[in-house]
């Protein structure tokens, strides 16, 4: 425990002890009850988890467990397992998993590696990295819908400002969007090109914060800068880095709006994740039990995924 | 930690962000309307107002719920963009006020079906694709709009006129007899070319759709990929291919079971799909909408383009479209099977059950697609009324250049709606899993044949 003693004209003075604050009691005189306290603090709070969490849950878990087919909307017998059954028998199932995961792995993998090396330049003190920096952040700050179309517009192979400039260059001009595994690199493109930056940021800010003292004791011993990468860095960015790739992967599965505007999730089915699978479901056939219950066993799998890498990342964080 | 906290380059840095994002946004802007142009053509000029008197003629208590506010959930539309320059024409006759929720299509159509599935009163007036109607009807949630249009005395029948509608207008927007929506715009698949190139190719016409291909082959040699279609999996492509489809005289079901395998759903996939749009369509044709497709023709790549009429006010437009003044169309060919049955798009509006405010919403339509206002928001704009008073009107056939007008008016005429599936409600799951096939055949090459028995097969799998 520190000391809390102060050195006044030479001599060590203890510090008075606090005041305790005083009580302010209400109007009608009686003390405020802790429980009663407590319910007013914590209500709030419980009502909007109440509303914004637990009631789309059950919602969710109601329609996954009924019919729930708009078009009988009066049909709603209890189903059972019935449609998580008709969503695992689906035959583009295993297509959708696959491009879920497949967007996932090489998305975060290329994300962190570009965000890493991003974050350990602009960790320097060099010439222009505010600019940087500043430049960095862009794909924030636009308008997700308006960059997605945006994207969509200028990856289109027929007069598209991608194939333009390619052209231009006296390249070949790829059928981006139109091609199945163009496609799916269009969509990792995009979603490299929004999220890297975020990573960036994170691991700057974690490259910041490590004490500079060791890595002066390294280079004395005459550490390389590998080593120092590889031996101190990112073992003391462990937590941050188990946080950020597990936070990203979750984020990644849930990606929606990009494949959906740019691709549609096509050509054909080529680039229908499990999300364009629940829309498409959901909105498009109004099979909104099949769409639920596809919902809930990629929210399952989320948890499980959180709860397993996410939980003890954070508590590392924290100590 | 974070060089964040450094004032000047906070200063700087937003400056930069603020730059850039407003070059971002910018630059989306931009590329939309790039590829789609302005809706509809000469919805920018200036609006004249419809005079009062037209409705003071109809003897109707116009201002009966003076105060009330109405509140409408609208697509993103040329007719939409019209009708929205004169709300205040009619806030002016009725004393309400409209709060209008405009929103794109795929956002639309998820917020409309949200709002009708909840049983939420939120909307009292609300517009209805021609895919979704048979949905919403089937489901019970529009209110049938014959006792506050008609017999009621609400609205003056006579002045009002249903059946000025065109009849398979009518026809698509009810339900076991019951209208149970309006309509407000009627399109159908048509022939957009250019016509100095088609001129240059010696060409002379279209006698038929298979001559199409022949079309497309002669202008190859002054243009490469003169075609434009959309490919695009849902109803993008299939749209257009139903328009093939159902002049070779298929259909799509013998009862309840699917019938695209016949020779016809395999011709028309030959040569549409085949043969137009993956010989001759421009690069990407698999993810095309109609926004890539417009986009190809304004921009001058392509010169033949088989689509709906509606899409004539974007590709004549002459702020996106340098060549505008080039562009003619003519209504849709015969084939060597049968007589033309285009494929038709209406959109409708109608009232939600669940609405608190029918009588007002049933006011609101007495106003916005009364023959006065819809020949006036036509006129100005183009967007295709489904009134057939508006195709009478001087005014509004002067929209189109040369004979398009009426082109467009008798290809109308051909329009067949009893034979496009659109008010089953699990249409658009079938037609779905119908795309989905088509898009195999022009992006992995699978025989026409095998991909319409598959996709008869996966229709049926789909309800």
């Amino acid at each position: 425990m520190p000391s809390y003693t102060t050195q006044t004209a030479g001599r060590a003075v203890s510090p008075a002890p606090p005041t305790p604050p005083p009580v302010v009691h209400p109007p009608d005189g009686h003390a405020p009850s802790g429980k009663r306290f407590l319910i007013a603090m914590l209500a709030p709070m419980t009502l909007l988890l109440l509303m914004f969490t637990v009631y789309p849950f059950v919602s969710v878990l109601w329609g996954a467990l009924h019919r729930s087919d708009l078009t009988r909307p009066d049909d709603d017998t209890f189903t059972g397992a019935a449609n998580f059954l008709t969503v695992l028998e689906s035959p583009g199932l295993l297509t959708a998993v696959l491009l879920t995961a497949g967007l996932v792995v090489c998305a975060v993998a290329l994300e962190f590696a570009l965000g890493l090396t991003a974050a350990s330049l602009l960790a320097r003190t060099v010439r222009g990295s505010r600019f940087y920096l500043a430049m960095l952040v862009l794909p924030f700050g636009a308008t997700p819908l308006a960059a997605y179309l945006a994207w969509r517009l200028m990856l289109n192979p027929d007069g598209g400002q991608v194939n333009t400039l390619l052209a231009a260059l006296g390249l070949p001009a790829p059928n981006w969007t139109s091609e199945p595994w163009l496609a799916r690199l269009a969509i990792l493109v995009v979603d490299v090109w929004q999220w890297t930056p975020f990573i960036t940021l994170v691991m700057l800010a974690g490259l910041k914060a490590l004490p500079k003292e060791i890595f002066e004791a390294a280079s004395l011993d005459g550490a390389t800068g590998w080593q120092r990468l590889t031996q101190i860095t990112l073992p003391m960015l462990r937590p941050l880095i188990a946080f950020v790739i597990t936070f990203r992967a979750i984020d990644a599965a849930r990606t929606f709006d990009s494949i959906w505007i740019i691709t549609g999730g096509g050509p054909g089915d080529a680039t229908e994740t499990l999300t364009v699978s629940i829309y498409r479901s959901a909105f498009g056939e109004l099979q909104i039990g099949q769409a639920s219950a596809l919902g809930l066993l990629l929210m399952i799998v989320m948890f499980v995924l959180g709860k397993r890498y996410a939980a003890p990342a954070l508590r590392r964080l924290e100590h | 930690m974070s060089s964040f906290t450094n004032p000047a380059l906070s200063r700087r840095g937003l400056l930069a962000a603020a730059l850039g994002v407003g070059g971002a946004i910018a630059l989306g802007g931009c590329a939309a309307r790039e590829g789609g142009g302005s809706e509809g053509g000469g919805s920018d000029t200036a609006t004249t107002a419809t005079p009062a008197t037209a409705f003071a003629a109809s003897g109707m208590a116009w201002d009966r719920f003076k105060g009330d506010t109405l509140n409408l959930l609208l697509c993103e539309h040329w007719w939409t963009k019209a009708i929205t320059k004169r709300f205040s024409e009619f806030e002016a006759l009725t004393g309400m006020k409209i709060k209008a929720n405009t929103l794109s299509e795929d956002s639309y159509f998820q917020q409309a079906l949200v709002a009708l599935s909840s049983g939420s009163s939120t909307y009292d007036a609300l517009m209805v694709g021609n895919l979704q109607a048979g949905q919403y009807m089937s489901a019970g949630w529009l209110t049938p709009l014959e006792p506050l249009m008609s017999t009621g005395n609400l609205v003056n029948a006579d002045w009002f006129d249903l059946d000025d509608f065109f009849a398979p207008a009518r026809a698509a927007s009810s339900s076991g007899g019951e209208l149970l929506a309006l309509p407000v715009s009627a399109e159908a698949g048509v022939v957009m070319y250019r016509k100095d190139l088609v001129q240059q190719a010696g060409i002379t016409g279209f006698p038929t759709q298979e001559s199409l291909v022949d079309a497309a082959a002669k202008l190859n040699s002054i243009q490469k990929q003169p075609f434009a279609g959309r490919g695009r999996r849902g109803l993008d492509i299939i749209w257009v291919w139903t328009n093939y489809f159902l002049t070779l005289g298929g259909e799509f079901f013998d009862g309840d079971t699917p019938t695209v395998n016949s020779p016809a759903g395999v011709a028309a996939t030959e040569l549409y799909v085949e043969q137009l749009l993956k010989q001759y369509g421009p690069k990407g044709a698999a993810n095309m909408s109609w926004l890539e497709a417009t986009g190809s023709v304004n921009e001058g790549r392509s010169s033949l383009f088989t689509d709906a009429s509606g899409l004539l006010s974007v590709v004549l437009d002459p702020a996106a479209n340098s060549k505008s003044d080039q562009i003619a169309v003519v209504r849709w060919p015969n084939s060597t099977a049968g007589k033309a049955a285009p494929n038709y798009w209406y959109w409708t509006a109608g009232i939600p059950k669940t609405s608190q405010r029918k009588e007002q919403a049933a006011l609101f339509y007495a106003w916005a697609l009364s023959k006065e206002t819809a020949t006036a928001v036509s006129a100005q704009s183009g967007s295709p009324s489904a009134r057939s008073s508006v195709w009478q009107d001087e005014g509004f056939l002067s929209f189109y250049p040369g004979d398009a007008a009426k082109e467009i008016s008798a290809n109308l005429e051909n329009v067949q709606p009893e034979r496009v599936p659109y008010a089953r409600p699990t249409f658009s799951a079938e037609a779905d899993a119908l795309s989905l096939e088509l898009i195999k055949v022009l992006v992995d090459g699978k025989a026409p044949a095998k991909a319409m028995a598959d996709a008869a097969a996966a229709m049926r799998a789909a309800r």
